[in-house]
């Protein structure tokens, strides 16, 4: 209701003036006006699935805008298949991604900087350098930040001893050297937070693929996991796969058993539940509490959850006009927070936004998301859905999307996963242009 | 599909505020509501009703109730009831404060089966009300598809969780839970017969052999029900919880508020 408020405000107000005079209009209040000769300067932050798409379906949608990418690193590395780095089956380099493509064939000017502040009326970003950029649209894709005042006991000294490795490059290397150094007979044990969070079936898929690691390298150890809810991500199929594969080698004790870690020692590598029961890890992996990340906040288009509340017909955030916010970021249940969802989020952002700066419409989007998670190299399994409007709501369609099945044969979960690689490498395809 | 407009305002016509303005409550046309309010007029202000703004899983949302409103001197707040609009049943859960020990601020775990108004009324002893409400967008995340599983039916490892250190005059969590389905009667087993009704009923807080705190559990109380109450000791004493199932059944455990 509030949103088609405002979506027909704003359409009266582009009706009324006539796509060819709003330059003066926007220019008359002091903002950032659209410079002569151009279609308008688009600024993105985060260089993730959501932003790297964003920023090249601009382009690919109006080559005369003009883009530019603010991510601080110059190689992005995926949590998407990082948990594959975790057990040694893959290199860090491999999930590693770069700008080269959207430099060179996109003509993204890519800056390697912080944006530390926004001035959502004044239409700026500044960034790390000093500097401060002007733009006709932002567009936020910056993921996650960690809670660090939710867990007691859980700051970011403490992240260097028991890490959380759910931002990958440094925290997987670090996580990984922990599990090569640990004690054969040494228990991992991982405590996963509660909804939302980022990557919902990713713990799980982490406690798998360690347990796989475990099962040839440290056949004495066992994995744990500590979790904040009674209920997660392809439960069933998780659960039953690890029976079949792994034996007793993983345990998962949920909300209603005591699970959920209200402190944490990371020295010790010790963790505490609700219920006052302590547990001694060989290694610890600590999943915090999340949201949206920082420069989300500084904007002022988080809500009390600490996420950011969406138009999701453009993804323009409810607070804030000409700022559009995708990815991990953004509250858009039942959509999940994953790379699939944010890339195809970007995709929606950059429609509206070459829209809007044209003068012209989009039609109302479609989404989809697949997650495929390893059980170990070889035995995949999936959930998909699909999504629409329904009252400018985000919908999953009675009888859309699904999970693998539960008595599925062998060679079907060794396809799933042979399909997990192949989504892999067609995603960073699609956002980077880096397909391995 | 929201119970309250959000009027907009355009600001230098770039910047957009937000300015929530609640025009229709939904208590005031909630028949149970209305039962237990019983023509008195609530105040408005005073109960606070905490719920996420979205859950992914509406079989256990995490709420949290207190009272901070102007009581009368000598009155006592008696109990909050908590009411679910989309629920088959409306009841959810039922606080009742018999002593002053127990701070008027509870926190469980409930059942909601769509995007609703929840909604608290209290109650004092001389007859006072008090209303709030909050809507709840429940929506199941696409990753968290899941089959139901068949819990165990009876009353199993009752759980208490006192703090660590306790001095008098200070505010006490205690955290509880106990394992138990909180079958509704409404849910279908894999043969899609309907399984039977099996509730915990009641949750009761005994302090030196004095009942001063009583829960009612209901079909909106999710599964392996969670209650965290706070107190404040003036000198140590020892305690009682009791859970009480449909079949009469009961569980007790004994604890010691030993204060430092």
């Amino acid at each position: 209701m509030s949103e088609e408020n405002k979506t027909l405000s704003r359409r009266s107000l582009l009706k009324g003036v006539g796509a060819a005079s709003l330059l003066p209009i926007l220019s008359a209040c002091g903002a950032t006006a659209v410079s002569k000769g151009t279609a308008g300067h688009v600024v993105v932050v985060g260089g993730g699935f959501g932003g790297a798409t964003a920023a090249k379906y601009i382009k690919r949608g109006n080559p005369a805008i003009a883009v530019t990418l603010i991510e601080p690193k110059k190689t992005f590395y995926t949590c998407p298949f990082s948990n594959l780095v975790l057990a040694g089956e893959r290199s860090l380099d491999s999930i590693g991604h770069n700008y080269q493509e959207l430099k060179e064939v996109y003509g993204v000017e890519v800056v390697h900087a912080y944006a530390e502040d926004v001035d959502p009326v004044a239409h700026t970003v500044r960034l790390s350098t000093g500097s401060t950029l002007k733009y006709d649209r932002l567009v936020l894709s910056p993921g996650i930040d960690i809670r660090w005042d939710a867990l007691e006991g859980y700051d970011q000294a403490a992240a260097e001893l028991a890490p959380h490795a759910w931002q990958a490059g440094e925290q997987t290397r670090l996580l990984r050297r922990q599990l090569e150094a640990m004690d054969d007979g040494d228990t991992f044990i991982l405590s996963a937070p509660a909804n939302p969070f980022r990557c919902p079936p990713g713990p799980y898929e982490r406690a798998s693929l360690i347990a796989h690691y475990f099962s040839q390298h440290k056949p004495r150890s066992k994995v744990l996991i500590l979790d904040s809810k009674d209920n997660f991500s392809k439960q069933g199929l998780f659960t039953s796969a690890w029976q079949e594969v792994y034996g007793d080698r993983i345990e998962w004790v949920g909300l209603s058993g005591d699970g959920k870690v209200v402190r944490v020692d990371a020295q010790k590598r010790e963790v505490e539940t609700e219920f006052g029961t302590r547990h001694k890890a060989g290694v610890l992996n600590v999943v915090p509490p999340q949201k949206a990340g920082k420069i989300a906040e500084r904007a002022g288009v988080t809500n009390s959850s600490g996420w950011v509340p969406v138009n999701p017909r453009t993804f323009e955030a409810e607070l804030a006009a000409d700022i559009y916010v995708v990815g991990d970021a953004t509250v858009a249940a039942p959509m999940p927070k994953s790379g699939f969802a944010a890339n195809a989020q970007g995709k929606v952002a950059a429609a509206a936004i070459v829209a809007s700066l044209e003068g012209t419409s989009t039609v109302d989007p479609h989404w989809a998301n697949t997650c495929y998670s390893l059980i170990n190299p070889d035995y995949g399994i999936s959930v998909a859905g699909v999504y629409r409007l329904e009252n400018n709501e985000i919908v999953s369609p009675q009888g859309s999307g699904g999970l693998s099945a539960s008595d599925a044969d062998g060679w079907v979960r060794r396809a799933e996963a042979e399909y997990a690689v192949g989504w892999y490498n067609a995603i960073s395809q699609d956002t980077w242009g880096t397909r391995l | 599909m929201f119970n309250y407009l959000l009027r907009f305002f355009w600001v230098t016509s770039i910047t957009l505020i937000l300015s929530p303005l609640v025009l229709a409550s939904s208590w005031q046309s909630f028949e149970p509501v209305k039962k237990f309010l019983d023509g008195s007029q609530p105040a408005t202000s005073g109960l606070k009703l905490d719920l996420p703004l979205v859950s992914e899983d509406g079989s256990s949302v995490a709420l949290e109730v207190s009272f901070e409103g102007q009581l009368k001197s000598g009155d006592q707040l008696e109990s909050i009831h908590v009411f679910s609009t989309g629920n088959p049943n409306p009841e959810i859960i039922e606080f009742h404060f018999m002593d002053p020990r127990v701070l008027p601020k509870v926190a469980t775990r409930v059942r909601l089966n769509e995007t609703q108004t929840v909604i608290a009324v209290a109650k004092s002893r001389e007859g006072a009300t008090w209303v709030t409400e909050r809507e709840v967008r429940v929506t199941v995340s696409g990753c968290l598809m899941r089959s139901d599983e068949d819990a165990e039916a009876g009353m199993q490892n009752p759980r208490i969780a006192l703090p660590r250190r306790m001095s008098a005059g200070q505010a006490l969590d205690v955290r509880t839970l106990i394992n138990h389905p909180m079958e509704t009667g409404l849910r279908e087993d894999a043969q899609g017969k309907l399984i039977d009704q099996n509730l915990i009923e009641a949750f009761r807080l005994q302090l030196g052999g004095e009942t001063v705190f009583r829960a009612g559990l209901h079909t909106g109380t999710a599964a392996n029900p969670y209650i965290r109450v706070q107190l404040k000791l003036d000198t140590s004493t020892p305690a009682v919880f009791s859970w009480k199932d449909q079949q009469g059944q009961e569980v007790q455990e004994e604890r010691e508020f030993q204060l430092r």
